[in-house]
């Protein structure tokens, strides 16, 4: 029997449609959140070494191009973050009785919690 | 004056194995989808064309196709939306294409047999003993997931489908994720087994076009989610319940 002609999604499939485009993003959010717990651990590291080694490091931190660098990991882990917590209800089905709980009263703990931890963070640094 | 678009129809040939695109002028009538568009073509202009439809209404899934490059039922996709034109109608992606509009859906029956999509019982009861009651709130955890037409729009959305052909895929798991959650059902740990494998749930990245896709809002990719929540609690569960977690 002739067959043939299995029409796959191209490389740019990503490329095709904007919910694949965000998806993309979303993954590729795990590069700059993973390069920036090295840059954590590299702190950690230097912390425990000498004074001269640790302030050295830090001082290349505020250079411009780790300032980009920062900016851009934080939108994206803002990105990630939102949209990981958007997904949530999608994924846990909570029931009462034959209604499923609205997914805003599944994220929305999620945002809380997101937005209690990025104060607790920020009283820490700038108190 | 008639009402006209241009539909360019993918064409293919099984006995060269060529395809082509192919455009066709149609008059249209408002309220025309494009199933209407292709019967039009076939009845009158090209009667070679292939394509496959049955109910008209939404309900057959036969008539999944890819219309200006999203899965759609053609039967459910109206011209009026895709003026001017043109409107580019091909076969759904991720399927062997058998001629011109019309897929083998071989692939999808194999997977779906994998995930045993039937109702599994260790012992069958006697008809004597009567039904397996079940609550409306049990029918509720699982009635959205029985929607399922089996339409594969889902398969031709779903990028992993397109680059790991041996993934189950969103209708096959979903509906392993219904017959998990009926509580008549004791089959689940037979379930799983597949949906766990490495062709199964965890090869699924959330793209969510599985879900955006669906004329019957059956959200399999949400269904995929919850079985990966499931299948987690069940391994470690496995642990504590060494003999017959999976229950």
């Amino acid at each position: 029997m002739s067959k043939s002609s299995r029409r796959a999604l191209g490389p740019r499939w990503w490329l095709m449609r904007r919910s694949y485009f965000l998806v993309f993003m979303r993954e590729l959010t795990s590069i700059f959140i993973a390069s920036y717990l090295v840059i954590l651990l590299l702190i950690l590291a230097k912390v425990g070494g000498d004074a001269r080694s640790y302030e050295s490091f830090r001082e290349s931190l505020t250079s411009p191009g780790m300032l980009v660098f920062g900016v851009i990991t934080l939108a994206f882990t803002l990105f990630h973050s939102i949209t990981f917590i958007n997904l949530i209800p999608q994924g846990m089905a909570i029931w009462r009785g034959e209604e499923r709980v609205h997914p805003a009263l599944i994220a929305g703990p999620g945002f809380v919690g997101l937005v209690a931890v990025v104060a607790i963070v920020l009283v820490a640094i700038l108190r | 004056m008639a009402n006209t678009v241009v539909l360019e129809v993918f064409r293919y040939d099984p006995e060269t194995r060529e395809s082509r695109m192919q455009d066709f002028e149609v008059e249209y009538q408002d309220d025309w989808v494009v199933l209407d568009a292709l019967n039009h073509i076939k009845d009158q202009i090209d009667g070679t064309l292939s394509h496959r439809w049955s109910c008209r209404m939404g309900v057959c899934g036969s008539c999944g196709m890819v219309v200006n490059g999203y899965p759609k039922l053609t039967c459910s996709a109206f011209i009026r939306d895709y003026l001017p034109g043109p409107i580019r109608v091909e076969p759904l992606a991720n399927f062997e294409v058998e001629r011109d509009l019309i897929v083998d859906f071989d692939m999808f029956l194999e997977k779906l047999q994998r995930v045993t999509p039937w109702l599994v019982r260790d012992e069958e009861r006697p008809i004597e003993d009567g039904e397996h009651i079940q609550t409306p709130a049990q029918l509720a955890q699982y009635k959205q997931y029985t929607l399922c037409i089996n339409c594969m729009l889902c398969y031709s959305a779903c990028p992993v489908v397109s680059h790991e052909p041996d993934f189950l895929g969103p209708a096959a798991l979903a509906l392993g994720h219904r017959y998990n959650l009926d509580s008549r059902d004791q089959g689940k740990g037979l379930r799983l087994d597949e949906m766990l494998s490495s062709d199964g749930i965890w090869d699924c990245t959330f793209v969510g076009a599985c879900s955006d896709v669906c004329p019957k809002h059956v959200d399999p990719a949400g269904a995929i989610q919850q079985a990966k929540v499931s299948g987690t609690m069940e391994y470690f569960k496995s642990f504590l319940m060494p003999t017959g977690s999976r229950k």
